[in-house]
């Protein structure tokens, strides 16, 4: 028999598929045959892919599109630039690859278009990889359960709805409810902690000077050079606003596969949903419940399926979420809010009522809650807020009764003061998340009543000298405590006794 | 009499099929179908379909234009190279000379071209640099 070569026969098959595949220099062309509404319908280009890209040559100037609807005698394709330059009869190009962004280190601390181009005015961004806008979400074997703490800073959020590295957290509520400030927050928290966690935040249809005044502050507390911001304002076109998140996935994507921690902020994904929405029914899609298309419920799952936290085989990096929806007089059970809720992994509802009370940030503790995080809740908090949350809704639901009349039980009595302490001191001003020690200290001062001769009203004067005091008298134990170990009871008892000794100062 | 559209794919394969087999009234036909149906409009559209249809059956229709004249030798190399990338058995060419080429050649056949010419690198260039 004659000797057989493994590495020929795989050279000669290889040659065979190239020679087979060459078209020879011939590339595939189709005409643009209308255009209009930043969709255009093309003859031809039979080859083309769904999400393949597409150059539109235009004259001296070329258009980039991706395909979206594929019919028997034409294709839908969605353009990404200015469709005054395209006209019909124009000549169209398949690029044979999908859209890819630019990823890795060297968007840190930039702002970009959802095609990694820069939007702040700096030098051009030259990156080593890129990244697939629409990629699978990692599988099963791939992930590992949510185990490890993604602190906000945010007392209210990390004592009664902790959040995990890899979790997907909807942030919901009506317009001018701080729910943006809840983002921001916990981008500010990881720099402050030092966690490591890079930060993308995803600005979909919102107002630039919002955008610029993001950046302004996101520098002013040094949180920029961990952070890639992607914006898009309400003058983009759909196409962009569609692409945003999935961009920035794939920006976000980068550090989790090299084993890091990466934060996505998309605000919000109603307005994806609505810009989703214009282009299905420009691509004649048809429409059903709120006029949105069939897939919607995909749109929203493929994206946030993408956050995970990955498995020790594959470096044990995380990408988490931090969907914002906005709900119309506190609807949560319209379609996108139904739909995001169902993806997502547990929810802060935000009420405009507690907005409006002076409560910030106007958390519902009965309709919020996180499904996963409490595995990931650090120790130390959880050592002390165990009660936290059902204490909370008992009293939001006894404060609404005890209204009708003030013939009330001891017991009940007690009950409200203790939760109206409880609710002022878990007020927070925006841009100053607290430590772990911080809220440990507080939420153990309120348990124990050590605040109980404090007017409600000087709640937030005695933390402050609580926490004060403890810093300076006890710097070693409050460093040890932001660790996020279980505190032992020492701790506990001279946090106790701090406490007591700052409150006399405020007492009636 | 209700009627249903037919769409260009199909049409375009019936009359490469009638054609090739040599039916002359093929096109009065399909000239009668659009007139009816009001779909005048796509003749250009249908026409191209038609010439795919004729190259995914062994016959192409290629337009070649370059900026100056060819050579019978040229022509008979450009043939055979149209054969061998469409793989088919008739390649019926149209030669025509545009100047604004510039230089180097442009061959289209259906749904697939070849520019190699002076006038496409060049507004290459200027894309790339906008």
């Amino acid at each position: 028999m004659a000797d057989i070569s493994v590495t020929e026969l795989s050279k000669g098959l290889r040659d065979a598929i190239a020679n087979l595949e060459s078209n020879d220099g011939l590339e595939n062309v189709g005409i643009v045959v209308r255009v209009g509404d930043g969709v255009a319908w093309i003859h031809g280009l039979r080859s083309a892919g769904y999400s393949e890209m597409l150059e539109i040559e235009s004259g001296d100037t070329v258009v980039e599109a991706f395909v979206l609807n594929l019919m028997e005698d034409e294709i839908g394709a969605v353009l990404l630039g200015s469709e005054v330059k395209v006209a019909a009869g124009d000549k169209v190009r398949l690029k044979g690859r999908i859209l890819e962004v630019p990823v890795g280190p060297e968007l840190l601390g930039r702002v970009v278009d959802p095609l990694g181009r820069p939007l702040d005015g700096g030098p051009a961004i030259k990156t080593k990889q890129m990244g697939l806008v629409e990629r699978e979400a990692i599988g099963v074997m791939g992930r590992k359960s949510v185990h490890e703490p993604l602190m906000t800073g945010i007392m209210s959020i990390d004592a009664m709805f902790p959040i995990g590295r890899g979790q997907r957290e909807l942030i919901i509520g009506d317009r001018q409810t701080g729910k943006t400030a809840i983002a921001i927050d916990t981008m500010i928290n990881q720099a402050r902690q030092k966690t490591g966690v890079i930060n993308v935040y995803v600005a979909i249809g919102q107002k630039l000077s919002k955008v610029a005044r993001l950046v302004e502050r996101l520098k002013e507390e040094g949180v920029m050079e961990q952070t890639i911001i992607v914006a898009t304002g309400p003058s983009d076109s759909a196409s962009l606003l569609y692409l945003a998140p999935y961009a920035a996935t794939a920006m976000g994507e980068y550090f989790r596969d090299n084993s890091q921690h990466a934060l996505m902020i998309y605000d919000d994904l109603t307005k994806h949903a609505v810009a989703y929405r214009q282009m299905s029914l420009l691509l004649r899609r048809p429409p059903g419940r709120e006029a949105f298309p069939g897939d919607v419920f995909y749109l929203h799952s493929r994206l946030l399926e993408r956050s995970a936290k990955l498995s020790d085989e594959l470096g044990a990096g995380s990408l988490t979420a931090l969907p914002i929806i906005e709900t119309q007089a506190g609807d949560i059970s319209a379609y996108i809010p139904t739909n995001v809720i169902s993806i997502t992994d547990g929810q802060i509802f935000l009420e405009t009522d507690l907005f409006y009370q002076g409560i910030r940030p106007a958390i519902s503790a009965g309709l919020s809650v996180s499904r996963v995080g409490g595995a990931a809740q650090t120790k130390a908090v959880k050592s002390v807020s165990s009660h936290l949350k059902l204490g909370l809704s008992q009293f939001r639901e006894l404060a609404s009764f005890a209204q009708f009349g003030s013939d009330l039980d001891e017991a009940t009595k007690k009950q409200i003061d203790n939760g109206q302490r409880l609710t002022e001191l878990l007020k927070q001003p925006q841009y100053q998340p607290a430590g772990i020690w911080e809220q440990v200290a507080s939420i153990h001062a309120v348990s124990v009543e050590a605040f109980k001769d404090v007017p409600v009203r000087n709640i937030k004067d005695a933390q402050t000298a609580l926490l004060t005091k403890l810093w300076t008298d006890h710097k070693k134990d409050m460093q040890v405590l932001n660790k996020g170990d279980k505190p032992d009871e020492k701790v506990l008892i001279l946090i106790e006794k701090t406490a007591k000794s700052a409150a006399k100062g405020f007492g009636e | 009499m209700t009627s249903f559209r037919i769409s260009r794919r199909k049409l375009a394969d019936f009359y490469a099929d009638q054609l090739l087999a040599g039916k002359k009234d093929v096109a009065t036909q399909l000239a009668a179908y659009l007139i009816e149906t009001n779909r005048l409009r796509e003749v250009e559209l249908i026409t191209r379909d038609i010439e795919a249809a004729l190259a995914t059956r062994g016959v192409v229709v290629a337009d070649v234009a370059t900026a100056h004249e060819l050579t019978p030798a040229t022509k008979d190399a450009i043939e055979t190279y149209l054969k061998r990338a469409t793989r088919a058995s008739s390649v019926q060419m149209k030669v025509s000379v545009e100047t604004d080429l510039l230089g180097g050649l442009r061959l289209k056949v259906p749904g697939s071209e070849m520019d190699a010419t002076l006038q496409r690198k060049i507004m290459k260039l200027r894309a790339a640099k906008v």
